[in-house]
């Protein structure tokens, strides 16, 4: 089983949009069978798949192992994906985590039974730097990184690469371009800087798209309605990129 | 973890009854309809692709894709294994492979995993058509109000090939997970609207058993319940019975040569109906035994011959690895004289199934078996009841083996370990065919005996392998189609045989000691209780 996490410190960069693309792909063109983790408190991830934002229990009662991950588990519209749905209790998951002994290799143990159950593990992480972030770097092979092509954006990667490094978290990142706008003359110039290849972005890239924003609408993958648009291209050649580079660590 | 469900909607009666009468009743509701009346407003319906294809189902002859709880299916260009529902395969196995024709053997399927699965089971068995069906599949997913797929389902039409009525319609329900009560409104509305039957039988399965091949009916398996209190030439006619079978439904495929299992079927069922015949004995009269015996060996011995070169010809690529791997290809031209000496023995065995004397000896045996049971008079052991009759039999045979295996010591010829062989395999057939009018005890000894009839097996094997290598020398080098370095290959294996038969020998004393143990001997005083041997 591998894991993924789709992460970024700053908000409304495209994660969840790309974590829920990428767990139906997997599923769908793959044949894998995926869980999609919803960490964030506003589970977008679950209103895409139209599953209920509930946890039995909260989840602070899930992570101190009280309430069984399993039965928390639901099936989406699509076979082999299933979703581990979002819930109003994970905006004080740091709190919970750090109630607990070795909060940051939490979700990882919480993870061991379903290694027999699913393929991958996708986790669709709240913006954030914080103790579930930690948890999460830890138990992730590859941390998905949607990165906007701007200074700050940059900024923010190479931050979190400085960071991963000092902690010594052993982590595949796998940083991206998301919401490219070719029209605006900063994304061009970014993109054609020769400083691009120290920043070992992954070859494929996301462009701003409405049909991404039409996901909210849909309720559903932009393959399920929009197959044929870039975007939708964008994101299979996404996942064969990333399945490419995974499959090559061990988990 | 909720498993699917499936349904047969009986409404053409298809499934179960003659699928050659005319219809009586044609559907005249779409149970779709019906379903969606049944659950609305709860839930609705949301129907999806159709898909249509033809599909046969594939199996050796002795179901052994069946017996291993596997299903292969084959079908517009490509083939599917499948676990069945109640495979006792640990891990579920769904494959694919694309192949432009149907596959004969294991080896016409592409490499890759499917024939990794198959191959180990299938061995050098024939895939036979068992069904050939069309299948039209109606997807769908049940949305709740908020348009969620809570089930998901589909609908298959199955129409076998050649036959005028539709088999009927199947309808599959597949729980989504973390949904249990939605997919038990579900069920209970298919139940309540629709009236089905439930089946855990797959399609392919139920279109098996509706053309004339019901899964897992060959088997080599005797499987009668006799009783002990009945005559014993009744007995003897239902074990006869079950054997003649056996050689009928094998006539076809040794006469085509399908595969060699086919022969190796039919001869095994000669020769335990000749056991019978000899070993059990009083029961017929004499003059019946005495002709039949002769009948049935003579066809017996005329498909020896094709048998042996089958025999060689399969352990052939393990007798190559036993040379030095430079002489492996010096080996080609034995292959290639079996090859053409087992192309001219089918003809002649081709021949002698499908004459005029093959079928007078089935035929006429046949009649004598179903012939009526003599009411007075009669063989001395005729009305005898049979589990006493089998014990006398069974007694004297166990007697014998103890006898002759208690005097073989390193010195003894080997012959006498080959007679003790076929001892040995007269009493196992004995315990088999009676097995149902004996205690329980039978099925542990039976297992020892197993053990060193095996290893006495291996031993007369290497021999007679050992002579058919020196045979076919002989042969090749008369007719020239031997070079020296063939011959020279060829000796290579001769060493190597008296290595094996030197091993298999040694094990001899162990195994021996093993079933003529203290424990095996109040077994088998425990089975044969209360009889006087003759």
């Amino acid at each position: 089983m591998k894991t993924l996490a789709t992460y970024s410190i700053k908000g409304g960069v495209g994660k969840t949009a790309t974590a829920v693309n990428l767990a139906y792909l997997a599923a769908a063109q793959q044949g894998a069978r995926v869980l999609l983790w919803d960490l964030d408190p506003q589970a977008a991830a679950s209103y895409y798949f139209r599953v209920k934002p509930k946890l039995k229990g909260g989840v602070r009662k899930l992570v101190a192992g009280k309430t069984d991950l399993g039965d928390q588990i639901k099936g989406t519209d699509f076979e082999g994906l299933d979703i581990l749905p979002g819930d109003f209790s994970y905006r004080h998951l740091d709190l919970d985590l750090d109630g607990l002994g070795k909060p940051e290799k939490r979700l990882r143990s919480l993870l061991e039974p379903l290694a027999e159950q699913y393929d991958y593990v996708l986790f669709d992480c709240p913006p954030s730097i914080s103790i579930v972030s930690e948890s999460v770097f830890r138990a992730a092979d590859a941390l998905i990184v949607p990165v906007i092509p701007t200074p700050l954006s940059i900024r923010t990667l190479t931050q979190l690469r400085k960071h991963l490094k000092k902690s010594k978290v052993d982590v595949t990142l796998l940083p991206f371009y998301c919401m490219v706008d070719r029209r605006k003359s900063l994304h061009r110039e970014l993109l054609e800087q020769p400083e691009q290849s120290k920043l070992k972005m992954l070859e494929t890239s996301i462009p701003y798209s409405t049909w991404v924003e039409r996901m909210g609408l849909e309720r559903a993958p932009l393959a399920e309605f929009a197959r044929a648009t870039e975007a939708a291209r964008s994101y299979r050649e996404l996942w064969w990129e990333i399945w490419e580079r995974v499959a090559t660590t061990a988990s | 973890m909720m498993e699917p469900l499936h349904f047969l909607l009986d409404e053409t009666r298809g499934w179960v009854e003659d699928p050659d009468s005319p219809a009586d009743s044609e559907p005249t509701e779409d149970p779709i309809a019906k379903l969606a009346e049944a659950l609305n407003p709860k839930l609705r319906i949301d129907l999806r692709a159709e898909t249509e294809e033809q599909v046969v189902a594939l199996d050796s002859f002795d179901w052994r894709l069946f017996q291993a709880g596997l299903e292969l299916t084959a079908g517009d260009g490509r083939s599917r294994i499948q676990t069945t529902s109640r495979s006792p395969r640990k891990e579920a196995v769904d494959l694919t492979a694309e192949t432009e024709q149907l596959p004969t053997f294991v080896n016409d399927l592409p490499s890759g995993k499917l024939r990794e699965v198959i191959t180990p089971v299938i061995g050098q068995r024939r895939l036979l058509p068992m069904a050939s069906f069309r299948r039209r599949r109606l997807s769908m997913r049940f949305l709740d109000l908020r348009d969620k797929t809570v089930v998901r389902g589909y609908l298959e039409s199955v129409s076998i090939e050649g036959q005028k009525k539709p088999l009927g319609r199947r309808l599959t329900l597949i729980p989504v997970r973390g949904y249990k009560r939605p997919f038990n409104d579900v069920r209970k509305a298919v139940v309540s609207a629709l009236n089905p039957t439930v089946t855990e039988q797959s399609v392919s399965f139920l279109a098996c058993t509706a053309s004339g091949r019901p899964p897992g009916g060959y088997t080599t398996r005797l499987d009668l319940q006799l009783h002990g209190e009945m005559r014993a030439d009744l007995g003897l006619r239902l074990v006869h019975g079950r054997l003649l079978d056996i050689i009928e439904e094998n006539l076809y495929g040794a006469r085509e040569s399908l595969d060699t299992e086919f022969l190796h079927d039919l001869r095994v069922a000669l020769r335990r109906s000749r056991t019978a015949l000899s070993q059990v004995r009083g029961v017929y009269p004499q003059v019946t035994v005495d002709h039949f015996k002769g009948e049935l060996r003579w066809l017996f011995r005329r498909i020896g011959p094709l048998r042996d070169l089958d025999v060689f010809l399969e352990a052939l690529p393990e007798y190559r690895a036993l040379v030095a791997p430079d002489s492996t290809r010096d080996l080609d031209p034995l292959q290639d004289f079996l090859e053409a000496r087992r192309h001219a023995e089918q003809q002649t065995v081709r021949d002698l199934l499908s004459g005029r004397r093959t079928r007078q000896i089935l035929g006429s045996w046949r009649h004598f078996l179903d012939s009526e049971l003599p009411t007075s008079g009669g063989p001395p052991m005729a009305r005898t009841p049979l589990g006493r009759v089998a014990r006398i039999d069974i007694a004297r045979l166990w007697k014998r083996v103890l006898h002759r295996g208690t005097r073989i010591d390193r010195a003894t010829p080997d012959p006498a370990l080959h007679e003790l062989r076929v001892e040995i395999k007269k009493l196992r057939y004995l315990l088999e065919f009676f097995h149902s009018v004996l205690p329980p005890e039978v099925r542990e000894f039976s297992k020892s005996l197993k053990r060193l009839q095996s290893t006495l097996g291996n031993f007369v094997d290497t021999v007679v392998q050992q002579r058919h290598v020196e045979q076919f020398a002989t042969e090749m080098a008369m007719d020239g189609s031997a070079s020296p370095q063939t011959l020279l290959a060829m000796g290579q294996l001769i060493p190597q045989f008296e290595a094996r038969r030197i091993e298999e020998r040694g094990h001899f004393e162990e195994r021996f000691a093993d079933l003529s143990t203290s424990e095996n001997r109040d077994r088998m005083d425990k089975i044969l209780a209360d009889i006087q041997p003759r």
